[in-house]
């Protein structure tokens, strides 16, 4: 007995080992994640922690009966013990099975349920009314939650909040084109009590069968009676079981865009939004329709798919009960893009509207518009007594707004009653259309920039939008081409005194312009502490904004040197006839230097002046954004001591660098050392982050459109500083390289998509180039024998900068030591960031060269001989001169064992082999799964630059 | 590399016993000791690659200076201070340097230097048990116990032996010298391995571990959101945890040595039924027990020197056993607490009292004596250990948090009322107990029960969940 358990042992620990040398299917997807690459062993790792880390991880990743026990566990764990360690799933009541977010709500007593439902709703209304101007017909529904339909089977539930108000709300004003599914469901379910499977995430096709039915009703589309048989459903409904027991999912999420028919040539066209419920609308719903344009988004309109509206009867928008509150309708890309089709819409001027300064802000009636002088994102104004939205006529407010630089605009409505509208501003005339509320009036509260600036707001309207209701023939008033002055009607009153401007009171005026009645107050809002203004040129425009009391005639200004005193822009009349109390006027042509403070005066009392305490300046700001070992240029060595013109911008805020940062310290001292100007880096990098979706391990992507994704963060930080650099340096690519699949044509086209579609329309360039320069730092190199696939990133990074106008090598990092993980050594940092620094200032003309040596040829001396002829950019020579490393030379796609590398004159590296070979061969240099950069070849020019990774036949 | 890890199990384990049997069959038992070694210097490179040179050297260096106590006539003493000096040396370096320099940091900066680029030394695995284990051998050798050993492979593979390289049983040369030399594989002896060695994984991953995300939770917690139910369940969580994990450890290792042919000695013997904290420490980590006590204990004069030397001894040896489990003020809190309660069970008489006075009274007493030390040894400063047994006497009516009540689901509760029910095991085994275990019928229903059931679904969890290491890893 001892003899047989003995053996049943042994076989039991051995049977895996075995499955694994046959190669055994079963286990992870190999491209799982990073740990899952296979590590390749060699002499120089075998002391190595990190490369037993990696053989460990892949191990675990690759082990063959992974799933199979992880399935028996999951199973054992359900049966027995009703419990999971899955995030995402719930067991209920008798094995039935939820998905987890449908469980647990953000029900905990807070009341955003109420607003969101009610803001939601408001925009939904919306799009209706908008579409139903542009003859579209407009049909949303909500799928619900499993856990809605069946309680009963939670064993506890808190009530979705979202949900309930919505339809609270909705009962009150009516959503012509709302399908509600939830009654008809549970209606349905006391026939039919198979609507959901039990081990399911969703509904089966029956459900989905009269779900589509209901949705064709309400887009008074005839139905054809509906045979579930016979439909070719999608497989899968979610099958929360497979996922408990570990299985991946075999029928993976539908692509973003589909495009099915022509089923019914006779039949009207559609868009679908939706998720993968609408999946399972669509065989339904495409039998009825001449085209049905599926796009599986939670943003209608799509960012990237360029839908035509113009072309659809009907829209259809399906969102999950669980994804109601990331449901995102981008109301302006909508608006935008029907507006030439609109019909029996009508504008108007706001006939009773006050348009009334709140705080910080001063307007002023010109010619030909208002003019706004906004000193920031405390400046607010109010669009009062708007008339609302009401059930028959949806309205719609619309700005026509002018702009010196980008900006951001915020809208928002008195109490919590519709949403909140941020959007940016460039340069120039923007559109800007608000939804308004439901109330017989509203007032509208607008922050015009969260910058100083000064605006002119060109025209003013409300767009009524009759809809479906509209009785009778709907008056238009269109402003007439000539007279464009639509403010006719509108009151503008000042703050102060409560006089309008369009009726001034003279005598008042004029008494409150006598100085010795009327002394003036002068307050200065202060410029953030540390902040650089990014220059354009060689010095920048500053807006200076602050408030007063009294009268204070024009107001002056003027910049100073902090220390030592010095005047670096006298005194300047910014605004000659201030309003409101509030001033605000651009300092022109402020030089670049060193840390300045601003001051103003009364032009009719000099000696009543107000200064600014805060620091500032004006120079040049650098964005570094990537993933970890960017982020590490911030974080790694504490060896440096900040130069005094340099300052970091990180979660939106100046910051005077402390003690750590080697490599972004060493970039910004040498920068503001050489330029003599304040230098802002701006600490964006994200650890972990990918470039393409595909690389996304929950850490964000750099491609994402998304409005809460690390890209619009960074950019919104971007727009918070100013919203203008002078270079942007990236170091990225592990994550994309540790999915293993990516190929360099995939990474290359989305990099570049990334710098000419995003990054240079998004931020404005400062610099001296046409473009805003993007500098590269190519993948440093992976311990562990795990380059292998980093090669084929760097290699498209390479080539990137081959091919964008502006897109600069910033520095070659892989003949750096690592710290042991993937980062470099926090001394490494100093020498990446002093590559960085030669860089930026090659392409300020301040140094003439930043590349290392490259490879010319190569050629074979002899059998056992080769020589690789070297260019040097700076230096003549180079260093080692024997005992090279890095070299890989190879035949018949075999290595061939190199005996030594050494220097045989300047611009001559001599590799010879062990044996002699014959035929094609291949040298490359820090190339391959474990380049040994234990001792590379280097220039010797000052910053003993690498001779650059090549690979030749 | 953790014996309840995929690698261990699946790659490293079968492949040992593969090379160990068929080589000895192949070589008629002459290699078995350098397989040994070189799957133990294996197996030392999956935990602290970059110190195998470390183990190495100093192996070779007690080696030599091993012999060099046996030959020299004048300067045994000097030699062993040697060994000593570098095995202690050693120790300190890597284990009580980052200590010493956190400690010393307001001094040395008044002195003028600065610790600010102090880098923090990575403490190797195992260091502190085959330390103990290397200095035994030179002074058992010294004390002339034994002979030196004439083949550096044998004492290489004694100094690194896998199965007990991590965390101990700290085994003496004296305890298997001969099993070095000649050891006898039967059947018998690899099925108890074998199912002495799963039964160590069972207990690891399902009670221990279970144990261990209820403490964990706990102890996460901020003392001040704690009520007293809390405070309590997560004291007793760690309570089992640890010894479930420990002693799963011990049993793993004890297993994977019957199964290469070694008896090891036992680590634990029911500790928690212990009625007092003397006896206690008879039954916990007995290994590090006995070496504390013959080889500093009893060589500082033991309790033959008067009552007041005794206590200082004692202390003393508490002292150095709380530091030697890690440089924490914690530990070294944690080994006085021990200290003083065996100075007062000696000075009540609680020490000699008759076991069958009382046994119930003093082994709940103890028990809870021993988890109040249990707090400070799982946290991480005096302060949260002191704030933490301040909640479990709160007697606050605060909500369970929410976290805690997700992590009592029923699963963990299964588990940690099996390991709870353990606390009431007799203090030894007792006739029917022996009688079963050793009836036919019940023996075999245990093994299938370990090798068919349980075996495959601790493999499950392991495959499925992320690897915890064992807690006397870090040690």
């Amino acid at each position: 007995m001892k003899k047989s358990f003995s053996l049943i042992f042994v076989l039991l620990i051995t049977i895996p080992v075995l499955f694994y040398f046959v190669k055994f299917p079963w286990g992870n997807d190999p491209f799982s994640g990073p740990a899952c690459l296979k590590p390749v062993p060699h002499k120089r790792v075998w002391l190595s922690p990190n490369f037993y880390d990696s053989v460990r991880q892949w191990l675990r990743c690759t082990f063959p009966l992974k799933q199979p026990l992880v399935a028996l566990k999951n199973r054992i764990d359900y049966r027995l013990f009703s419990f999971t360690d899955s995030d995402n799933i719930h067991i209920g009541s008798n094995g039935w099975l939820f998905q987890k977010n449908t469980i647990i709500k953000s029900h905990d007593g807070n009341d955003d349920a109420k607003p969101l439902s009610k803001q939601l709703l408001n925009r939904l209304h919306a799009i209706e009314k908008v579409l139903a101007a542009a003859k579209i017909k407009f049909v949303f529904t909500i799928a619900p939650d499993k856990a809605t339909i069946y309680p009963e089977h939670t064993r506890t539930r808190p009530e979705d909040d979202l949900l309930k108000n919505f339809l609270e709300q909705e009962s009150k004003i009516p959503l012509g084109g709302f399908v509600r599914l939830d009654l008809l469901l549970k209606k349905e379910k006391l026939t039919q009590p198979d609507l959901y499977g039990k081990t399911d995430s969703r509904w089966n096709h029956y459900t989905a069968a009269l779900s589509a039915n209901e949705i064709l009703k309400k887009a008074d589309i005839e139905q054809t009676p509906i045979d579930v048989q016979s439909t070719r459903f999608p497989k899968d409904n979610g099958d929360l079981y497979q996922a408990l027991m570990g299985k991946a999912q075999k029928h993976p999420a539908p692509s973003i865009r589909h495009f099915f028919g022509p089923k019914n040539s006779d039949g009207p066209s559609a868009i679908i939004y939706g998720d993968v419920y609408a999946a399972s609308l669509i065989p339904i719903l495409k039998k009825h329709f001449s085209k049905l344009d599926a796009v599986f988004s939670n943003r209608m309109p799509s960012k990237n798919f360029g839908e035509n509206f113009a072309f659809a009867d009907v829209i259809i928008l399906e969102c999950a009960q669980n994804r109601l509150k990331q449901l995102n309708i981008d109301l302006q890309h909508l608006y935008a893009g029907i507006e030439p089709f609109f019909e029996n819409t009508f504008k108007r001027a706001l006939p009773n509207a006050k348009i009334q300064p709140v705080s910080m802000l001063s307007i002023h009636l010109e010619k030909d518009a208002l003019a706004i002088r906004s000193t920031g994102n405390k400046s607010l104004l109010t669009f009062s007594n708007v008339q609302g939205s009401t059930d028959s006529i949806f309205k719609f407010l619309k700005l026509s707004i002018e702009a010196g630089q980008s900006n951001t605009l915020t809208m928002w409505p008195e109490g919590r009653a519709g949403f909140t509208l941020r959007k940016k501003i460039r340069a120039g005339i923007s559109s800007v259309v608000y939804p308004l509320p439901f109330s017989e009036n509203v007032n509208i509260t607008v922050n015009p920039g969260e910058h100083p600036g000064i605006f002119k707001l060109r025209s003013i309207q409300t767009i009524g939008f009759p809809g479906d209701k509209a009785k009778g023939p709907v008056e238009k008033f269109m402003p007439s081409e000539k007279n464009q002055d639509i403010y006719t009607g509108i009151e503008f009153v000042q703050k102060a005194d409560g006089q309008s401007r369009t009726d001034p009171d003279k005598k008042g005026m004029a008494k409150q312009k006598d100085p010795a009645l009327n002394m003036p107050t002068l307050w200065i809002s202060d410029i953030e502490e540390g902040k650089i203004f990014q220059r354009k040129g060689q010095s920048a425009d500053i807006a200076v904004t602050g408030s007063y009391t009294g009268y204070p005639g024009a107001i002056e200004a003027r910049v100073i040197n902090a220390d030592p005193f010095e005047v670096v822009v006298p005194w300047t009349v910014i605004q000659g006839e201030p309003e409101n109390n509030v001033f605000i006027g651009i300092l022109k042509n402020v030089p670049q230097g060193g840390w300045y403070k601003i001051e103003v005066r009364s032009s009719i009392a000099p000696w009543i002046k107000s200064s600014g305490s805060n620091t500032w300046g004006v120079g040049m700001l650098i964005a570094c954004i990537g993933q970890s070992n960017m982020k590490e240029w911030f974080n790694t060595g504490n060896h440096i001591k900040a130069h005094p013109l340099l300052r970091f911008h990180s979660n939106g805020s100046w910051v005077i660098p402390q003690k750590t940062g080697n490599g972004a310290m060493t970039l910004g001292n040498r920068l503001a050392a050489d330029l003599g100007v304040p230098v802002g880096l701006m600490d964006y990098a994200v650890n972990g982050s990918g470039l393409t979706r595909a690389a996304d391990f929950g850490k964000g992507f750099w491609m994402d459109n998304a409005p809460d994704g690390i890209y619009d963060s960074f950019v919104n930080s971007i727009q918070r500083a100013g919203g203008s650099l002078e270079f942007i340096i990236f170091m990225q690519g592990e994550a994309d390289a540790a999915r293993g699949f990516i190929s360099a044509k995939q990474y290359r086209q989305a990099l570049e998509r990334f710098i000419s579609d995003k990054i240079r329309q998004d931020i404005e360039n400062r610099s001296e180039l046409n473009n805003l320069p993007f500098l590269i730092i190519p993948m440093v190199k992976r311990p562990g024998g795990k380059d292998a696939p980093c090669q084929s990133i760097r290699n498209a990074q390479m080539k990137t900068i081959e091919n964008v106008n502006n897109c600069y090598l910033g520095a070659i990092p892989i003949d750096l030591k690592n710290k042991g993980s993937q980062h470099l050594a926090p001394s490494q940092y100093k020498i990446l960031g002093n590559r960085v620094a030669q860089t930026i200032l090659y392409l300020l003309g301040k140094q003439d060269y930043h590349r290392g040596p490259f490879a010319t040829s190569v050629t074979r001396v002899n059998g056992t001989t080769i020589d690789v002829t070297l260019k040097h950019r700076k230096g003549d020579d180079f260093t080692p001169t024997a005992d090279i490393t890095g070299f890989d030379v190879l035949s018949d796609k075999k290595m061939l064992p190199v005996k030594e590398v050494v220097r045989k004159d300047a611009t001559t590296i001599r590799i010879k082999l062990d044996a002699f070979f014959i035929g094609p061969f291949t040298v490359r240099y820090l190339y391959g799964a474990m380049p040994d950069t234990s001792s590379p070849v280097r220039d010797n020019s000052p910053l003993s630059l690498p001779l650059e990774p090549f690979i030749m036949h | 590399m953790v014996f309840s890890s995929t690698l261990f199990l699946f790659i490293f384990l079968p492949t040992v016993i593969i090379c160990y049997f068929g080589l000895n069959y192949i070589f008629a038992n002459r290699l078995r000791n350098l397989v040994l070694l070189v799957f133990s210097y294996i197996f030392y490179l999956f935990g602290a690659a970059d110190f195998l040179l470390i183990l190495m050297g100093s192996t070779i260096a007690d080696f030599f200076i091993a012999h060099a106590i046996h030959k020299s006539k004048t300067h045994k003493k000097l030699w062993l201070i040697c060994s000593i000096v570098l095995n202690i040396g050693l120790l300190f370096w890597f284990k009580y340097a980052n200590f010493m320099a956190e400690q010393l940091s307001p001094l040395i900066s008044y002195t003028g230097f600065s610790t600010q680029n102090w880098s923090r030394i990575i403490l190797p695995v195992g260091i502190s048990f085959f330390t103990f284990q290397k200095l035994s051998y030179t002074i058992d050798l010294y004390k002339g116990k034994l002979r030196p050993i004439t083949n550096f492979i044998d004492y290489a593979m004694y100094a690194a032996m896998f199965p007990q390289i991590s965390a101990g049983p700290i085994v003496r040369f004296t305890e298997i010298r001969d099993q070095v030399m000649e050891r006898v594989e039967t059947w018998d002896l690899f099925y108890g391995g074998a199912f002495r060695f799963c039964w160590g994984l069972c207990k690891k991953v399902m009670i221990a571990d279970a144990c261990g995300r209820i403490a964990n939770s706990i102890f996460n917690l901020s003392p001040q959101l704690l009520e007293t139910k809390t405070a309590w369940l997560g004291a007793f969580a760690y309570t089992l945890q640890i010894y479930f994990d420990f002693s799963a450890y011990s049993d793993m290792a004890i297993g994977l040595g019957m199964m290469l042919g070694f008896r090891f000695p036992e680590n634990f013997n029911r500790p928690y039924s212990a009625i007092s904290l003397t006896d206690f420490w008879r039954r916990w980590h007995m290994s590090l027990s006995r070496w504390f006590r013959d080889y500093l204990y009893l060589p500082l004069g033991g309790n033959r020197k008067g009552k007041g030397r005794t206590y200082l001894n004692l202390i003393l040896v508490f002292l150095l056993c709380g530091l030697w489990h890690g440089a924490n003020w914690t530990f070294i809190f944690w080994g006085a607490y021990h200290g003083v309660f065996l100075i007062a069970e000696r000075l009540t008489g609680v020490r000699d009292m008759d076991a069958a006075k009382f046994p119930v009274l003093r082994r709940g007493v103890t028990l809870l004596l021993v988890m109040f030390g249990w707090v400070f040894f799982k946290s991480q400063t005096i302060g949260h250990a002191f704030s933490y047994i301040a909640a479990m006497f709160s007697f606050n009516d605060l909500p369970i948090p929410e976290v805690v009540g997700e992590i009592l689901n029923l699963k963990n509760m299964v588990f940690f009322l099996i390991a709870a029910a353990s606390v009431f095991l007799p203090e030894r085994s007792g006739e029917l107990e022996l009688k079963l275990l050793k009836s036919r019928p019940v023996s075999y229903m245990a093994a299938i029960i370990l090798f068919i059931i349980l075996l495959p679904y601790c493999v499950a969890i392991i495959a499925g969940s992320p690897e915890t290491p064992f807690i006397y890893y870090r040690f």
